[in-house]
């Protein structure tokens, strides 16, 4: 490791057996000065040991960790320049709100007076002035969050450590409390590695988003790439809704499942592969880039299905269109759209995978020009229903 | 209604309070007025056999304990208890956060031998084991033998001396030592260990600064039980100990059976019963706490 990197972060082939199980598997992650990097994963698949490497409570059995430019991977938790906040917030019962964030200036030797003015600053920060002096065996689950907070902030650390912090939380306060985490984030330019298995947590405040799966990292991306271009297979079935089909392209559009359903693209979807191919795809097609359109009953095509689910959300809902050979692809549309008949479903982007690796992504669609940002569903079914 | 239901409550505990008065009550107050000099009515009995006893007929007379404490030997006996009860208390206490301790980081096998070896002495009982242990220290013991194999010919023999009481005490005393503070322990989630680690302390620091505040009770709940039992103590050191000075149980013993001065027994007796009280001070004042700052749910 380089002494001149100034990476917030720098993990290299990081791995780590745990009873046996090769848990974490040569992992390689960086981040930026400043950036949140969301650790995102099934349960199970090494979020908690990674992050616990970082932060030094669990020995690498291979691999390094530098943070700040500066190698930590030998040292113990307590000189690294990291601070955890951890699931069950781990606040000491035996000391008021205020002592629970001060220990770790104590320790630093500090003087009262600028202890005092620390802890109250960061206090005021996550709004908890008034529960200074509180037990925090008295306080809610959301306040003993913020003072979990607010006890690693006020280190000053180099890196934050966040571990699933909000999976305690109601679902509102949740929402409430992340948008408050990305703020003080930002707003202190703290490198923060935030795990988590909640994809709308990750993609909402993530500036990148590792996806991990059993041990290795599948994709490290921003939200929108990875949600526009998954790498993988699995990131593509993880992240957001993705219909995913076995089948092969044919002129005009591709022809899925054993059954042969033929379903129709858009024009340039598949301009750049051959008419004819006899590949045998995973097509992965998001469910806003379906257009499902309502067909006179004069209209006789060869594709026709039925909206065989429905389930409103509001400004848009989602529809499974059911074909021959039990072939449903799910879809967002506008309320406007007529599902009582027979309806046309046409994909308008896709992408192509083979042996789990991505192989093709078709041009995004026109209407996709301007950026638009996830979740997708409301502007793209207005943009598409005109 | 609510005389009457508070009344029938007091008659759901009066029985077994009623026994306590005359078994134990009973007796301890006519101990008393016996060490204030009320030689006559109840202990018209023990009295007529002691040998050296004082009376008196007015309220009450000290002359018993201003006897007793002027008695060289019982002085040198009550500082040899109280050092032994510290001593001892000390090492259990140190031995029991040790074991508990490393049993509560490492999660390893080794760890649960550890505590589980630890619990063993709980199943010999004292007499076999105090003999075991002279035969093992005294002049003539295992220890010594080897010493002298070795050429190490001054080594010394603990047979019969107050360390050897300090041993005796601390392997009956470690098995409840180990169990409380491990219990305790386990309802501590690892994470408030490892905030304090993050926060910059050693594990030295998180383990004085968090995890024994946070296993105070426990802790105090072996200081002071460890502590009066050592303090009464009978059978170790009566078995292990040098004839005098010794603990106070001893002590007391002699005093009634060979010297027959039940009175000055029994003055030494409340002489024990008030250094207990003394030492289960703490122990009151951490329930208490314990109870106001949770309300009362947990004990
Ligand atoms: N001490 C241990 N001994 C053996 N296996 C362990 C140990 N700790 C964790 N594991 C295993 O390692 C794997 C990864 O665990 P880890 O806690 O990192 O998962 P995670 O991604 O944080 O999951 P979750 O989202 O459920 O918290 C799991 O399969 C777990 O069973
Ligand atoms: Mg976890």
């Amino acid at each position: 490791m380089g002494g001149e990197t100034t990476a917030g972060l720098e993990i290299t082939d990081l791995s780590k057996q745990l009873g046996g199980n090769t848990v974490v598997k040569g992992i390689s992650l960086s981040a930026r000065q400043g950036e949140l990097v969301c650790l995102l994963g099934p349960s199970g698949c090494g979020k908690t040991t990674t992050l616990r490497m970082i932060g030094g409570f669990l020995k690498p059995d291979g691999g390094r960790i530098a943070i700040a430019g500066r190698d930590v991977t030998d040292l113990p938790p307590e000189r690294r320049p990291t601070a955890m906040v951890f699931q069950n917030y781990a606040l000491w019962p035996h000391m008021s709100v205020y002592k629970n964030i001060a220990y770790g200036l104590r320790l630093r030797k500090m003087h009262k007076r600028d202890i005092d003015e620390r802890v109250d600053a960061v206090l005021k920060m996550v709004n908890l002035a008034h529960l200074r002096n509180r037990s925090p065996v008295a306080l809610s689950g959301g306040e003993q969050q913020r003072v979990a907070l607010a006890r690693a902030v006020v280190l000053e650390p180099s890196l934050l450590l966040l571990d699933e912090p909000l999976s305690n939380l109601d679902a509102k306060l949740r929402v409430g409390v992340r948008e408050e985490i990305r703020e003080i984030q930002q707003r202190l330019q703290i490198t923060t590695v935030f795990v988590t298995h909640d994809q709308d947590e990750a993609l909402s405040i993530a500036d990148r988003i590792a996806v991990m799966s059993s041990g290795n990292i599948e994709q490290c991306a921003d939200p929108d790439e990875l949600y526009r271009r998954p790498e993988c297979r699995f990131v593509a079935s993880f992240i957001g809704t993705m219909n995913l089909f076995e089948g092969r392209v044919a002129s005009g559009g591709v022809v899925i499942g054993p059954g042969e359903v033929f379903v129709p693209c858009e024009d340039g979807v598949l301009s750049d592969l051959p008419a004819e191919d006899c590949t045998r795809w995973e097509i992965a097609v998001r469910p806003e880039d379906v257009r499902v359109s309502a067909v006179g009953a004069t209209d006789v095509l060869p594709h026709l299905g039925s909206v065989v689910r429905q389930v409103p959300h509001g400004h848009f809902k989602e529809v499974l269109v059911g074909f021959d050979h039990e072939v449903s692809i799910r879809s967002f549309v506008g309320p406007e759209v007529d599902c009582s008949g027979p309806v046309v479903a046409t994909i308008r982007r896709l992408l192509l995978y083979r042996d789990g690796a991505l192989a093709y992504e078709s041009r995004s669609p026109q209407a996709d020009a301007d950026g638009r940002r996830i979740p997708l569903p409301a502007r793209s079914v207005a943009e598409m229903t005109g | 209604m609510k005389v009457l239901r508070r009344f029938g409550q007091l008659l759901m505990v009066a029985p077994p309070l009623a026994i306590i008065a005359v078994f134990v009550g009973l007796p301890i107050v006519i101990s008393v007025i016996y060490t204030l000099g009320h030689v006559g009515g109840l202990n018209s009995a023990v009295s007529a056999i002691a040998l050296h006893d004082v009376s008196t007929r007015g309220l009450l007379t000290w002359a018993a304990y201003s006897q007793v404490f002027a008695e060289h030997d019982f002085i040198a006996s009550l500082i040899a208890s109280v050092v032994v009860t510290i001593v001892s208390t000390a090492v259990v206490l140190v031995v029991s956060w040790a074991i508990a301790l490393y049993a509560w980081r490492a999660r390893s096998r080794l760890g649960r031998v550890l505590s589980a070896l630890a619990i063993v002495p709980m199943f010999i009982p004292v007499v076999i084991a105090s003999y075991a242990m002279l035969q093992f220290w005294t002049y003539d013991g295992f220890i010594k033998t080897v010493a002298n194999g070795i050429g190490m010919a001054n080594f010394p023999s603990f047979g019969y001396s107050l360390q050897l009481v300090v041993i005796a005490e601390i392997w009956v005393s470690v098995p409840f030592g180990v169990l409380m503070i491990s219990a305790g322990l386990t309802g501590i989630p690892p994470s408030a260990f490892e905030a304090a680690r993050d926060a910059g302390a050693s594990v030295a620091r998180a383990t004085w600064g968090i995890l024994v505040p946070m296993n105070l009770l426990p802790t105090i709940i072996v200081t002071c039980f460890t502590g009066i039992s050592i303090l009464g103590s009978f059978t170790v050191p009566y078995l292990v100990g040098p004839t005098s000075p010794n603990l106070l149980g001893p002590e007391a013993t002699e005093t009634f059976t060979n010297f027959h001065e039940s009175q000055q027994a029994e003055v030494m007796a409340m002489v024990l019963f008030g250094l207990a009280i003394i030492v289960a001070v703490p122990y009151v004042w951490a329930t208490y706490r314990t109870n106001k700052t949770t309300g009362g749910q947990a004990t």
